[in-house]
């Protein structure tokens, strides 16, 4: 029985070369409750735009967003919103796969969007970890710190976001475009840091269906058998 | 929150199986309002994968297949749809290691170094257990032929790319008289350059696959068989021996009692789906069966659908004229012109015996696997034949050193007494040969129910889904769920492509130049002070 011989994984050290000179992909999970401002957030940071009025966008799992982060690094950043629709429930675990950065928002003017911080935090890392079995690397959003009446105290955010494994936290306003760019910038500081560690596949490589050309042969009266599993 | 879930709407869907799943998103798709709900606090229903933690949750010590008490006044026109069955039942669970190590001397070193050699691990359940994210146990592992419906849905309507596969790597036959597993040649070149068959062998197996895959081409020939068996075609053309395994048990997949049309159906499909991914025809879903109803209900939520679960449902509120107008659930009424509900809800459903299922963690491949492989052991006294599923580290069901196998029959009696024959054939053995066989570390045996539902009956506008089946693949339930569609939505596209994200470009700027000036303002989490993050393993 002829087996299939997986590709051989790519020379670590030439990846670093590659790696050094092009683009990075990263997948951003960013959930929190219901309005607490995840799409303004996201479109505050892609757009550098505010509307108090958003629609769900209807048919895309992401904003993609293109940073620049040196001379010859670029990097795209998906930024998977839940979209609103899934807003009654834990997430499926198709949107949390392989996700490489978490942001988890509440709402300063909410004490519950804020209690439920941790609640997402659990159902984050029961369902996704990065290669090595590490969590997430999952930042606290504390949004809307343009508004007044806060419910929510400083010292609780810090005992929280020390308790429940956070990467850190900061307060942010999407309307006001307050610390958006920034606290970007260090998540994606954290993710590089933790990108560096990561193993390539030692399984070889998965199939995705419908992406390349796929050997168009007609099975196993007219066709020899192909070698390889990456199509 | 509840008030938010919008009344009316055109679909609600209860249950979050597979055929739910893919007819929610078909229907969000064409800009219908779904509402999705499932009593359940995971997607999947009787479809879900697990870890290892939330295998034992579900099934074992928190039983979330529970029935549930809830009664709400209703009119006797109504439809009661709350849960009163266990979808899954005689679950039995087993170890077969000590919580100890199981080295000579206790040295933690020997047992490391043991490890490295990667010949026999031995594992300890709390070892097992604090893997348990590593796992990925199916409830209902199935196959998707290369060609096959679900291929064809997933990459038509470009949900695939929410996941991935890996080829299944060998298809093997258990031989009972030589007790041995026979592996099944699948290319043409795996036939030729087979060992196990004579040249003759060789040009008969290629002529009748050849025959099957030209049927409809020349139903003239096949006229006398059409209405027979396919073992009846086999006799007729003195396909005997290990070819004649071959095809009934692993191309066919037929028993016995097969008709001759269903089993041609059946070659074509493997024959046609060989070389477009691998070498054999069958690709298998990492992470389990169970992402797939999971990404039917992202592409839904994506186009709108809303979900919500942990949310009973009690009754379908029938209208005077004999159309349901909505359902109760949680108390509150929900209306809507389409109801889909899954079988194990329907109110006139009835349990028959369904599916005998076993999950085993392995310390070693039966067929030097490094990737999925599907072993028949044939039916034997007229009963169905025993499909096992052997996965490896690499297609994420388990962590590297282990192996999980399926398997999955016909409910005869209970899962322990319709699997112990076979599970004896292949793995236990006398004490000369157990050194090269697989130790069966765990171990859980369980039943899933089937359901039979009266056609006609409910309401007009009400669909009730059947839930996992015994074929090895998703087909007949991606037909099933583009019927229902179609019966509701007539004319409309059946999952039409989804726009690639990376093409949809949001107005305004969208490349930024990172400015070099100090980050403030964020209070930066030192890594000691991280109390109770996980630990990296």
């Amino acid at each position: 029985m002829a087996q299939i011989t997986a590709a051989k994984p790519p020379d670590r050290k030439l990846l670093t070369e590659y790696n050094r000179a092009t683009e990075k992909l990263f997948k951003v999970i960013i959930i929190g409750d219901p309005g607490v401002g995840k799409t303004s957030f996201i479109r505050r940071y892609v757009q550098n735009a505010f509307r108090g009025d958003y629609k769900a966008t209807i048919g895309v799992d992401f904003a993609l967003k293109i940073v620049r982060w040196s001379e010859n690094q670029t990097i795209k950043l998906q930024l998977w919103d839940i979209a609103g629709q899934e807003r009654f429930t834990w997430m499926t675990r198709v949107y949390y796969k392989e996700a490489q950065g978490c942001i988890i928002m509440f709402d300063l003017t909410s004490r519950n969007s804020f209690k439920n911080a941790v609640k997402w935090k659990k159902d984050v890392d029961s369902k996704c970890f990065l290669e090595d079995g590490a969590p997430v690397p999952c930042m606290l959003l504390a949004n809307k710190c343009d508004l007044q009446q806060r419910e929510v105290d400083q010292w609780e955010i810090e005992t929280l976001c020390r308790e429940h494994g956070f990467i850190g936290w900061t307060e942010t306003s999407a309307k006001d475009d307050l610390m958006v760019g920034d606290c970007m910038r260090f998540l994606i500081e954290i993710m590089m840091k933790y990108n560096r560690f990561q193993t390539t596949d030692i399984f070889g490589p998965s199939l995705k269906l419908g992406k390349r050309t796929i050997e168009e042969t007609n099975g196993i009266v007219n066709q020899k058998a192909s070698s390889s599993c990456r199509c | 929150m509840g008030e938010d879930i919008p009344s009316p709407c055109d679909l609600i869907v209860v249950g979050t199986g597979l055929i739910e799943s893919i007819v929610a998103s078909a229907s969000s798709r064409i800009g219908k309002q779904v509402v999705h709900l499932d009593h359940r606090d995971f997607y999947g229903s009787s479809w879900a994968t697990f870890s290892f933690n939330s295998l034992q949750n579900t099934l074992g010590l928190v039983d979330e297949f529970t029935e549930h008490t809830t009664q709400s006044q209703k009119e006797a026109s109504d439809l009661n749809i709350s849960l009163n069955s266990k979808a899954i039942c005689n679950v039995i669970e087993k170890w077969f290691i000590s919580d100890e190590c199981k080295t000579e001397n206790d040295d933690s070193q020997e047992c490391e170094a043991s490890r490295d050699k990667t010949s026999r691990i031995t594992w300890t359940k709390s070892e097992l257990l604090k893997n348990s994210r590593k796992f990925n146990f199916d409830i209902t592992p199935k196959l998707l032929y290369s060609r096959g419906e679900m291929v064809e849905v997933l990459i038509n309507s470009g949900i695939c790319r929410y996941a991935e596969f890996k080829n299944v790597s060998g298809i093997y036959t258990f031989d009972g008289a030589e007790g041995c597993l026979l592996p099944v040649p699948c290319s043409r070149a795996d036939v030729f350059n087979s060992k196990e068959i004579t040249m003759v062998e060789k040009r008969l197996l290629m002529k009748v696959l050849a025959m099957c895959v030209d049927y409809e081409n020349k139903s003239e020939e096949f006229k006398e068989y059409e209405s027979g068996s396919f073992d009846n075609f086999l006799n007729a053309h003195k396909i005997q021996g290990k070819i004649r395994k071959y095809l009934v048990d692993s191309v066919a997949m037929a028993n016995d009692s097969t008709n001759f049309k269903d089993a041609v159906k059946n070659v074509q499909k493997f024959v046609r789906s060989i070389g477009r991914y691998g070498n054999t025809p069958f690709l298998w879903t990492l992470y389990g069966s169970g992402e797939l109803p999971q990404c039917f209900c992202r592409c839904s939520a994506v186009f709108g659908g809303i979900y919500c679960l942990k949310r009973n449902t009690e009754n379908i509120i029938v209208g005077s004229d004999g159309q349901a107008i909505g359902i109760v659930s949680d108390n509150q009424n929900l209306m809507a012109k389409f109801i889909l509900i899954e079988d194990c809800l329907n109110p006139l459903a009835k349990i028959k015996p369904g599916i005998s299922r076993a999950i085993l963690i392995t310390d070693r491949s039966l067929t030097k696997n490094d990737q999925a492989a599907i072993i028949t052991v044939p039916s034997a006294n007229g009963k169905d034949p025993v499909r096992i599923l052997e996965l490896s580290a690499s297609t994420m069901a388990c962590p590297p050193g282990l192996y999980v196998v399926h398997l999955i029959t016909r409910q005869v009696k209970t899962a322990v007494e319709d699997l112990r024959e076979a599970i004896n054939a292949v793995f236990c053995s006398s004490e000369e040969e157990a050194l090269d066989k697989p130790n069966i570390i765990w171990s859980l045996h369980f039943n899933i129910n089937e359901y039979d539902c009266p056609e006609g009956k409910l309401p007009p506008n009400v669909y009730s889904c059947p839930g996992p089946d015994l074929f090895i693949d998703f087909d007949d339930h991606v037909i099933k769920a583009r019927n229902i569609f179609q019966s509701m939505y007539p004319g409309e596209d059946f999952l039409p492509k989804v726009p690639d994200p990376e093409d949809v470009v949001l107005e305004g700027p969208s490349e930024d130049i990172v400015q070099e000036r100090p980050l403030e303002g964020i209070v930066e989490t030192s890594p000691e002070d991280q109390e109770s993050g996980e630990t990296r393993q």
